[in-house]
């Protein structure tokens, strides 16, 4: 009996071996082809399946075209998580020097859009790639709350919605009581243990305040009560 | 002797005023006399003398006398030679200035009549010339530059703009406005009524004339509406009301005439009685309108405080300005006015000095926008409690180490702007200290307001020997200044339970503070003491004393006005909460009339152009009366909208 656990065990293990072989020398035609658009994974990434997530499947091809076969790109603009737009853009951002966004997207007659797809993120002006991959960086690997967002797969669109913001846009305290709402909850939340008074989120400036009073996303957040209130302890978690 | 009298009457006379730091005296005064020396025989220069100004003593005049046939369409080459002199030898900005330049008729300034400002323009074109030849390319493409090369060149640092006003103010050339900034050559936007800072003034102003139709707009430089208001200790000075506390508590007598006499006499007689005649005949009316309108709640309780020989002191339901902010802010958007957060005023756009004030430039977090005005502007933008340097420069006492009250926001920009074309101030010198501040932070919390309003009801004062040290009944100014002349922060407010709710004030409050640590609570006066850490005995001798006082109906220690109402302090549980003065308050500002029409320095009105609140002088004269800053702001800032609203667009 144990014979035959051990004989099936060893032919499994064969015929992976097999599939695997053949997925990699599917892989490395692919590759072949790409190369020259400079569009493939492999430029940085010798190994796809070295980067990718535990238990992901093996992959076909080398392009984020091959990741879009399985995962759809997020395009709701809901204030929710986006766990693949987010995972596969952190992984990026953080090698800063390296990121390079037209590896995946395409950005033609002012159209951001993603490779092989019909996919289009609005018109961007050229000036705005640097400042949105800069964004990006801070969002994937920064002190500020951005960062913070971005552990929790919280992408752009989830606070700013479809539209690109522009200068002076700030995000209005709706989307971010979306999550992290509602008021009364969040008052009693932040509520402090010693003087209950000084909570930053029941103001005697009122509750209407906007969020980003204090709450700055992509650089440090600043507490407002302590212009004022020099003496009080007061810092924001997260950044 | 007929020589020299000739000499008067065919003599102009140029004045230069500066300020001098202490320590710069001896520098300007080598400067000087260097300069004469080497001037003595200067072309049409009769004579010439400086001196030190018997009103301020930090103040140098210099006065150069002309033959009035001498050619000074050069602009006075010599004065100009001295201010440049000063900046090059470095007693520029806040070190020393140049007040003002006037170049008259002698006959006419001894008379104290306006002076012919022909002279003004002289200079200022001497300025433009040099500027032209010296950089013609920068001249072109940054008109804000030649405004402040040239004052920087008459010895005024760009944030001084304020004392630059005798350079500044010439409109009247054809050219003028290349002198200043460069009118916008289009508009982004055109708003009805623009009005400047959310706080009383403004959205009074704003609702009063969003009722009248007209399309209100408030811009707000902070991140948070309300400024200083909505901080503010939520206590509100009328004769009267539609509640009728007075009568109903049974408190005494109380008219408009005596709360406009306390006033003036408050303010040691330095007020516009025009201006303080409009507070008093208008508060009652402006606190029903809040009530009516904005749905403002007040306690239960009124209070005789320091300055008031009545009770007539209100304290709204939340016992801070937000209470009178909130109502306020909604009859200003029932009426369609319009709060815009983060839009800092950069300039205030006026062709000449004859004509009205065109429009505003905003800083807005999208960039720079320049507003047309159609039919009015109102500047409700407050006081300059925050703004050190200004605090300084026009009260050198008030030094940076005092704490303030206000929000970060209470800095004096408007005020600049405002006199850049051509409005006139008063009473810039005069700044308030709040006596009862928290002593760390100089904040005005609700503990904070006890102190104030307590009095009528017989809390005291003592210092940290367990003594009394000046009449609780004081004006603001007394109380404070016998704060600092003890020389030992803090002092204490003392008052029992009984006192609480007839002064303003809750139980809730006071278990709030007392758990924040601010109020100290014992069942005798000698816990207290020994709470407070001060000597037990002096203060149990000090209370017992007073309350003795009370009984006999005479204070001889410091003739305090002893009333039915006060309380003695012989039934526990006591309180004590500590304070020490913080910058509170600035009562000068912008000239307006009754019609809270913002006046130039000529006299006149300028078109279009009103003020109301704490940006304004002249209502509190030296020193303002505590609770009557919400009635100013509230009466002039409707009126100002009311008027507002009636210009033609």
């Amino acid at each position: 009996m144990k014979k035959i656990i051990f004989l099936l065990g060893f032919i499994s293990i064969l015929l992976l071996t097999f599939i695997d072989g053949a997925v990699l020398a599917q892989a490395k035609k692919q590759q072949a082809k790409t190369t020259s658009k400079n569009v493939s994974c492999l430029r940085c990434h010798e190994q796809i399946a070295k980067v990718l997530p535990k238990n992901h499947k093996p992959v076909t091809g080398d392009t984020i075209a091959s990741c879009n076969t399985c995962h759809r790109p997020d395009m709701s603009t809901k204030a929710e998580p986006k766990s693949y737009a987010s995972t596969i853009h952190s992984g990026h951002a953080k090698e800063a020097s390296n990121t390079d966004c037209m590896v995946c997207h395409t950005y033609t007659n002012n159209r951001f859009g993603l490779y092989k797809t019909n996919i289009s993120f609005g018109k961007l002006k050229k000036e705005d790639l640097e400042n949105i991959k800069n964004i990006f960086i801070s969002w994937a690997q920064s002190k500020n709350m951005d960062a913070a967002h971005g552990k929790a797969n919280i992408i752009c669109s989830s606070c700013h919605d479809k539209k690109l913001p522009e200068t002076g846009d700030a995000v209005e305290n709706d989307r971010c009581l979306a999550c992290h709402g509602p008021l009364d909850a969040l008052q009693k939340r932040s509520e402090p243990k010693d003087f209950p008074d000084r909570n930053p989120h029941k103001s005697h400036l009122g509750d209407d305040i906007a969020c980003t009073v204090c709450h700055h996303s992509h650089k440090p957040s600043t507490v407002y009560c302590l212009g004022c209130h020099g003496n009080f302890k007061m810092k924001i978690p997260g950044g | 002797m007929a020589y020299v009298l000739l000499y008067i009457f065919s003599m102009f006379l140029e004045c230069i005023k500066v300020r001098v730091n202490l320590n710069k005296e001896n520098e300007l005064r080598s400067f000087l006399d260097g300069v004469f020396q080497h001037v003595v025989e200067y072309r049409g220069l009769l004579r010439f003398e400086f001196y030190r100004s018997s009103l301020v003593p930090l103040d140098f005049i210099i006065h150069l006398y002309w033959e009035e046939n001498n050619d000074i369409s050069l602009g006075s080459p010599l004065s100009y030679y001295i201010v440049e002199g000063l900046q090059r030898i470095g007693l520029t900005n806040y070190t020393m200035w140049v007040e003002e330049i006037t170049i008259g008729d002698i006959k006419n300034y001894k008379n104290g009549a306006s002076v012919d400002t022909k002279g003004y323009s002289d200079l200022k074109n001497t300025i433009k010339k040099e500027e032209a030849m010296s950089k013609k390319d920068e001249v072109k493409d940054s008109p804000t530059k030649i405004t402040r090369r040239g004052f920087l060149k008459a010895g005024i640092g760009a944030g001084m703009l304020a004392a630059a006003t005798g350079l500044a103010l010439d409109l009247t050339k054809k050219d003028a406005e290349a002198a200043a900034k460069t009118l916008p050559k289009k508009w982004d936007e055109e708003i009805d009524v623009v009005v400047i800072g959310s706080g009383f003034a403004g959205l009074a102003a704003a609702a009063e004339a969003g009722k009248r139709g007209a399309k209100a707009v408030i811009l707000e430089k902070m991140p948070t509406y309300g400024g200083n208001s909505i901080i503010n200790g939520g206590v509100y000075a009328a004769c009267d009301s539609k509640l009728h506390l007075r009568q109903k508590l049974n408190l005494g007598n109380d008219s408009p005439k005596q709360h406009f006499d306390d006033t003036l006499k408050g303010g040691d007689y330095y007020s516009m009685p025009a201006l303080v005649k409009n507070l008093t005949e208008g508060s009652a009316d402006a606190l029903n309108w809040m009530i009516e309108e904005g749905g403002c709640k007040l306690r239960e309780a009124l209070t005789r405080a320091g300055g008031h020989t009545a009770y007539r002191t209100h304290t709204v339901t939340e016992g801070v300005g937000r209470g009178f902010t909130e109502p306020l802010r909604k009859i200003a958007e029932k009426y369609g006015a319009k709060t815009r957060l983060n839009n800092e005023i950069t300039w205030i756009w006026r062709k000449d000095t004859e004509g009205p004030v065109l429009g505003v430039e905003v800083k807005t977090p999208k960039g720079k926008r320049n507003i047309k005005i159609k039919k009015a502007l109102v500047l409700a933008s407050g006081g300059f409690s925050r703004d050190i340097k200004m605090r300084q420069a026009f009260n050198p006492s008030i030094v940076p180490e005092y704490n303030s009250t206000n929000h970060p926001g209470a800095t004096g920009e408007c005020i600049r702007f405002s006199q850049a074309i051509g409005a006139d101030t008063l009473h810039l010198a005069f700044i308030q200290l709040y006596p009862f501040a928290e002593p760390e932070s100089g904040i005005l919390d609700n503990p904070a307001v006890y102190p104030f309003n307590g009095v009528g009801y017989g809390l005291i004062y003592v210092d940290k020997n367990g003594k009394r040290f000046v009449n609780e009944l004081e004006r603001r100014d007394v109380c404070s200044m016998a704060q600092i002349k003890l020389g030992q922060k803090p002092t204490f407010s003392i008052f029992n339970e009984e006192m609480v709710t007839k002064m303003g004030g809750t139980m809730e409050e006071i278990q709030k503070g007392i758990a924040k640590g601010r109020f100290v609570k014992a069942d005798t006066i000698e816990e207290l003491a020994q709470k407070l850490n001060i000597p037990v005995n002096n203060l149990v001798e000090t209370v017992k004393k007073y309350n003795q006082y009370l009984k006999d109906g005479k204070d001889p220690d410091f003739n305090k006005p002893i009333t039915k109402a006060m309380i003695t302090l012989e039934k526990g549980p006591f309180y004590a909460v500590a304070q020490w003065p913080a910058v509170h308050h600035t009562m000068g500002g912008i000239r307006v009339n009754e019609k809270t029409q913002v006046i130039d320095i000529w006299g006149k009105v300028i078109p279009k152009f009103y003020a109301a609140g704490e940006v304004t002088g002249g209502v509190h004269g030296s020193n303002r009366l505590g609770s009557n800053a919400i009635p100013d702001c509230v009466v002039h800032g409707r009126i100002a909208g009311i008027n507002a609203a009636q210009e033609k667009a």
